[in-house]
């Protein structure tokens, strides 16, 4: 099939289907790196296919395959539903122990740009499963969480706002989480998005020894504050000039 | 968390299986440099030094820990493989209880002749 500069796996994948096969299955939706939907591995790579540009690849012929580490329900399309299974079991979201707060909320959880770094990273996973299709301990462990999960389950251990360190340990102690980790860093080498999972599964290992010697720092480390007030601007000065339109 | 406790314990076993085998090498097969550092003493691989180790209480504490890491640290390598090559919950945990089993059995057989030759 013909292919141009600027052309992307995606594309290719839709000229296939035009031209060439009409039955081809895959699954796509943003068609900008944001969705992770066309996951693939590409040349036994995992990979968007949206932003993966055919001409970059250095091979002279390109194979595509579905997921590694998934059911496949036809074609390149992978069956996800136990990634987000375990993904749920970790409880990816913020708990708190105040009840009353979730109920009415009263104010905003101060955090400051430290506190923020410490999970920033973690937060732009797109849950794509390219981490999941790489990692080694997924062929060889069917209940081995996997990067996506674990890196979900750290990003919210580490958010100061958080309360649910515990509850996420209880759900993690099954023998097949962050201590089955072999570190072979495949997740991390092949995100899309430039999270590193296998740095957020090495800080997971270590803050749950912390937890274990008892020296980690306490979980709540945030307080309430009041919500930013609407101000009236009285200074002439920080107005911004009148608008004029210009007719020509 | 024993999943966690059991992870810190293979590093911690990996530590001293590091630290006791660096200095059983360093002193059994590595004497010339030893003895550099050391001062020039007995040959360790003399009929008397071995007796001398036998007897000594340090040394027989040294063994039993490094005998005891080294246990730990193998068993726990073995589990991992047998749990990632078998399916079911059940096997995983059949492999747990054996591998405790033959790793408690092999300590206290591997303490008993330590300790045996402690005295003789």
């Amino acid at each position: 099939m013909p292919a141009g500069p600027g052309m992307t796996i995606l594309e290719g994948l839709q000229y296939i289907r035009e031209h060439l096969d009409a039955t081809l299955a895959w699954r796509f939706s943003c068609r900008m790196g944001i969705c992770g939907s066309c996951a693939v591995v590409i040349n036994g790579r995992s990979g968007l296919a949206c932003n993966t540009q055919i001409l970059d690849i250095s091979d002279s012929e390109i194979r595509l395959e579905p997921l590694a580490n998934f059911p496949v329900i036809r074609d390149l399309v992978p069956d996800l539903g136990s990634m987000f299974d375990k993904h749920v079991r970790l409880r990816p979201y913020l708990i708190r122990a105040d009840q009353d707060e979730i109920d009415a909320s009263l104010g905003e959880f101060e955090q400051s740009p430290e506190q923020l770094l410490e999970f920033n990273q973690f937060s732009y996973c797109i849950k794509c499963g390219a981490c999941m299709s790489a990692c080694p301990t997924m062929a060889q462990d069917a209940a081995f969480f996997g990067p996506m999960p674990l890196t979900a389950a750290h990003r919210y251990n580490s958010d100061s706002r958080d309360q649910g360190f515990a509850e996420r340990g209880r759900a993690l102690d099954t023998g097949h989480a962050a201590a089955h980790c072999h570190y072979a860093g495949e997740c991390s080498r092949v995100c899309p998005k430039g999270v590193d999972p296998g740095r957020a599964i090495q800080l997971m290992k270590r803050s749950l020894v912390m937890e274990l010697l008892r020296l980690r720092k306490s979980a709540d480390r945030t307080r309430l504050i009041e919500p930013p007030v609407a101000q009236n601007v009285d200074d002439e000065s920080l107005r911004p000039p009148p608008f004029t339109a210009k007719h020509t | 968390m024993r999943s966690m406790l059991f992870w810190f314990l293979n590093i911690v076993a990996a530590l001293v299986i590091l630290v006791l085998l660096g200095l059983h090498l360093a002193e059994m097969h590595l004497s010339a440099l030893w003895q550099y550092f050391t001062g020039a003493g007995p040959n360790p691989l003399d009929w008397e030094q071995v007796v001398a180790r036998g007897n000594s209480t340090t040394m027989l504490a040294s063994y039993i820990l490094l005998l005891g890491a080294a246990l730990f640290h193998g068993f726990y390598g073995v589990h991992n493989i047998l749990v990632e090559a078998l399916d079911g919950a059940k096997a995983q945990r059949a492999v747990g209880v054996l591998c405790w089993v033959a790793g408690l059995a092999l300590f206290l057989v591997g303490t008993f002749v330590t300790v045996a030759f402690n005295g003789a």
